[in-house]
């Protein structure tokens, strides 16, 4: 597996990483990197843009490691195997980690790495125009935790072809994707502000997103989760709900699981929680509750179960719901943010529940006029009450 | 750190260098009562100086709406939030020590110079740069008003708070336009920022331009001009910023034979919003004593046009004449203590005042000098409880030789088209 980045990202992310060192006070970096880069305005200006990105390569991979987030995200997730690897860690973090009492999860962290004072070892690039660091394979150095994650670890890394990692134009562009999954040299494709690597104090942040993208993009080479690409019937809006459905539960796969293995990602359980509880605020709340406890303990899910779940609250609540808990027929009328009114067949946001329990008893006379089958219990959208109150002549 | 004078905070106020004044001072007047934000100044620019690769993302002119917009997005509102943080609560201006050396009060805060002190930082001054995702979408928040949302009083009248109309001039519900360039400031952000001492400023009209042959793309400028007008090519890695038409300012542009002209997009301005000028500066380093410029008339004389965000400590030579509607806390804070009185003076504009008015791009040259003569009475009312009397006076621009430019009347004349001919133009 190659791992490469976008000569925009290097440059970026160096020029913010090396100003916030700058502001902080410390500027060896800093100085050490225009007295490159600066002699290069006297060369013709053919010739500097392929300097430019030298500069930033070596600054970018070298003398900040800042690819050494991708390449911990990576380990951390299980694409590639854990491994040794020398880490130089600037003079601000080091302030700040010696003012902080480390936690065991850090220690043991930091136990698989090897604390350099001076630089770290370079790493061979082959391309000039993009920065590629090679994978170093040294069995005596390869971390042996487990044999059966490090095996399955070998494998991912054999079957990706490259993990290019590109500067994200604004918060919503960010993300994963995998390219070529189906002709099998799939391409993991990652897009990152570059404003994320500008301050080592806020490493945390951004290792947290790029563990949690990743394991997306893991999922997607995984066969086991049989990723396909989905058509989903219905007209924009109902596309539009089952996708935001189907986003949050994929999320709370994803977090629920790094968060077994004790890996910090960008949301925490708690925040899902509230995630969950806005889309699934109709369900009671008993069975509200343990739906969310039941998928964040479920360990293993298939693509295919997350999308009918997402498409179908019958899926979701007969997976995690048991039977005696609630009616059939309660079941048939809990109104989900953004279902179809039973009236208009508009999504609503905006639902009247009972209609009969605060409307006259002509409005409810008037809806079954034209509704013949209609029962209080379906509900509809507050628009659709209002016309039938104007109608019935009490609104 | 040196100390220099600066007349629009009324003190004396950290800056990087000592104080050294120009000749002459390239100085505009911007009237956003009069503004339409047609972009036709922006477009003027990007036309002329910034079309190129590399320069797809820069407007050296930009027209934002108030209270909501900005390019780069929320600037001001970062850079005062800065200021406060830095200082809080004490950023306030005295208007009782209002005097000749302090027109508008002293402002007893901290400038963006005096800031990092207070918060030990190793810094010319405080700043930020922008991101990529700020720097886009130019017009966010275009004619999005700010204010409460109308709501119909039990009388069925439409209004704000419990259906209470707006007391005029100031509207419930309001925004106006903004138009910036860079302020070609006495103390410039930029300049006091760079590390390689690529930015300097003319000794003979004080335009403020970055030396491209010098420039390294440290970005400096970026992080520490409050107004966020030097911005970086990235094709280049060379910043650049708004030049002021330095080839017009010299009168290097064949069509006014020799005489000095504004830039392009004064010259542009449809609204008529726009004058341009350059004001004389003493031996003393002041403004030399020059009614007879509409510049100083305007700026130091009337006081109908503040400088933005005087607070900043850069003595902008951007002015600005406030909006009337728009609620005085806000326009207080955008151009000082002295928005009250430049709203009494706009609002019922005396016959002066009117006729400066008036040569408001009547010619693309720069005006040195103007004059009024007295015309006939034509015109009276009551503006706000005031008396305005109209008097279709004529008013004359001059050049720096003392030629005339330009002659317009008070009043626009009508023209009657002959009866003969009742369909021709």
């Amino acid at each position: 597996m190659k791992v490469s980045y976008s000569a925009q990202l290097m440059e970026e992310s160096v020029f913010r990483h090396l100003n916030h060192l700058e502001r902080s006070g410390y500027r060896s970096d800093y100085d050490e990197f225009h007295s490159l880069a600066d002699p290069i305005y006297e060369l013709p200006e053919d010739d500097r843009e392929a300097a430019f990105e030298k500069v930033n390569r070596l600054f970018f991979l070298e003398r900040l490691k800042l690819g050494d987030h991708v390449l911990r995200a990576l380990e951390a997730v299980g694409l590639i195997p854990k491994r040794k690897r020398t880490v130089r860690k600037s003079a601000l973090v080091q302030k700040t980690e010696v003012a902080e009492i480390e936690s065991p999860e850090e220690l043991s962290e930091e136990a698989d790495t090897e604390q350099a004072g001076a630089e770290g070892e370079a790493i061979e690039s082959e391309e000039g125009v993009t920065a590629v660091a090679e994978m170093e394979e040294d069995d005596d150095e390869l971390e042996q935790n487990d044999e059966v994650s490090y095996d399955l670890a070998r494998e991912f890394e054999e079957r990706i072809k490259e993990v290019v990692v590109k500067r994200g134009i604004n918060k919503v562009d960010e993300g994963s994707n995998v390219l070529n999954r189906v002709s099998g040299n799939p391409i993991i494709e990652m897009r990152v502000l570059a404003s994320r690597f500008s301050n080592p104090e806020e490493a945390q942040e951004l290792d947290a997103f790029l563990i949690h993208e990743f394991m997306h993009a893991k999922d997607m080479v995984d066969p086991e989760f049989d990723y396909e690409d989905a058509f989903i019937p219905g007209n924009p809006s109902v596309k539009n709900l089952i996708t935001a459905r189907f986003k949050l539960l994929w999320n709370m796969y994803v977090d629920s699981r790094l968060a077994r293995m004790g890996v910090v990602s960008v949301q925490p359980k708690e925040s899902r929680y509230r995630e969950f509880d806005n889309f699934y605020r109709k369900i009671p709340d008993k069975q509200r509750k343990g739906i969310f406890e039941g998928l964040w303990q479920t360990e293993k899910l298939t693509h295919e179960e997350l999308l009918s779940m997402a498409t179908d609250l019958d899926t979701l609540m007969s997976k995690y719901v048991d039977p005696g808990d609630m009616a059939e027929d309660e079941k048939d009328f809990i109104h989900l943010q953004g279902s179809p009114c039973p009236l208009c067949k508009f999504p609503t946001y905006n639902w009247v529940d009972d209609p009969e329990s605060i409307c006259d008893e002509m409005v409810i006379e008037a809806i079954q006029i034209d509704f013949p089958d209609w029962e209080s219990r379906d509900g509809g959208c507050d628009r659709c009450i209002e016309v039938y109150e104007l109608r019935a002549g009490v609104g | 750190m040196p100390e220099v004078y600066n007349w629009q905070l009324g003190r004396m106020a950290t800056y990087v260098y000592d104080e050294k004044h120009p000749k002459e001072q390239f100085t505009f007047v911007f009237n956003t009562n009069r503004c339409i934000a047609c972009q036709t100044c922006t477009m003027a620019h990007k036309s002329t100086w910034t079309f190129s690769k590399g320069q797809e993302y820069m407007w050296w002119n930009n027209v934002e709406t108030k209270p909501y917009g900005g390019y780069p997005q929320f600037w001001d509102w970062k850079i005062l939030k800065m200021l406060e943080q830095s200082n809080p609560g004490q950023n306030v201006w005295n208007v009782r020590k209002t005097s000749n050396k302090a027109i508008h009060g002293v402002y007893e805060g901290v400038t963006i110079f005096e800031a990092p002190a207070k918060i030990g930082l190793n810094q010319q001054a405080i700043g930020y740069v922008p991101t990529d995702e700020e720097w886009r979408f130019p017009n966010f928040g275009e004619d999005t008003a700010h204010g409460r949302e109308f709501t119909q009083s039990r009388e069925g009248t439409f209004g704000g708070d419990n259906g209470t109309r707006s007391v005029l001039p100031e509207h419930k519900i309001w925004f106006f336009y903004l138009q910036r360039i860079c302020n070609h400031c006495t103390y410039p952000g930029c300049l006091a920022a760079c590390p390689r001492k690529a930015i300097y400023k003319r000794q003979e009209d004080g335009i403020v331009l970055i030396d491209q042959s010098r420039c390294r793309g440290y970005k400096k400028c970026v992080e520490q001009c409050p107004y966020k007008k030097p911005m970086f090519r990235g094709t280049t890695r060379i910043s650049e910023k708004c030049i002021a038409c330095y080839p017009r300012i010299e009168g290097l542009d064949p069509l006014t034979e020799g005489d000095q002209m504004e830039t392009r997009c004064m010259a542009a301005c449809v609204g008529k919003i726009r004058l341009q000028g350059l004001v004389k500066i003493g031996s003393n380093g002041e403004w030399a004593h020059d009614p007879d410029n509409p510049q100083y008339y305007l700026i130091r004389d009337r006081k109908v046009a503040l400088p933005l965000y005087p607070q900043l400590g850069t003595e902008p030579n951007g002015y600005y004449v406030p909006s009337r509607h728009v609620p005085r806390a806000y326009s207080q804070q955008m151009f000082g203590p002295g928005v009250d009185h430049s709203i009494d003076q706009y609002m019922v504009p005396d016959r002066d005042l009117l006729g400066v008015l008036q040569l408001f791009r009547t010619t693309q040259r720069i005006i040195f000098k103007w004059k009024r003569e007295p015309g006939p009475k034509i015109f009276e009312t009551n503006i706000h409880g005031k008396k305005f009397e109209m008097y279709n006076d004529t008013v004359i621009g001059f050049n720096r030789k003392g030629k005339e430019i330009i002659r317009v009347t008070v009043e626009e004349p009508f023209y009657v088209r002959p009866e003969e001919h009742p369909g021709a133009i």
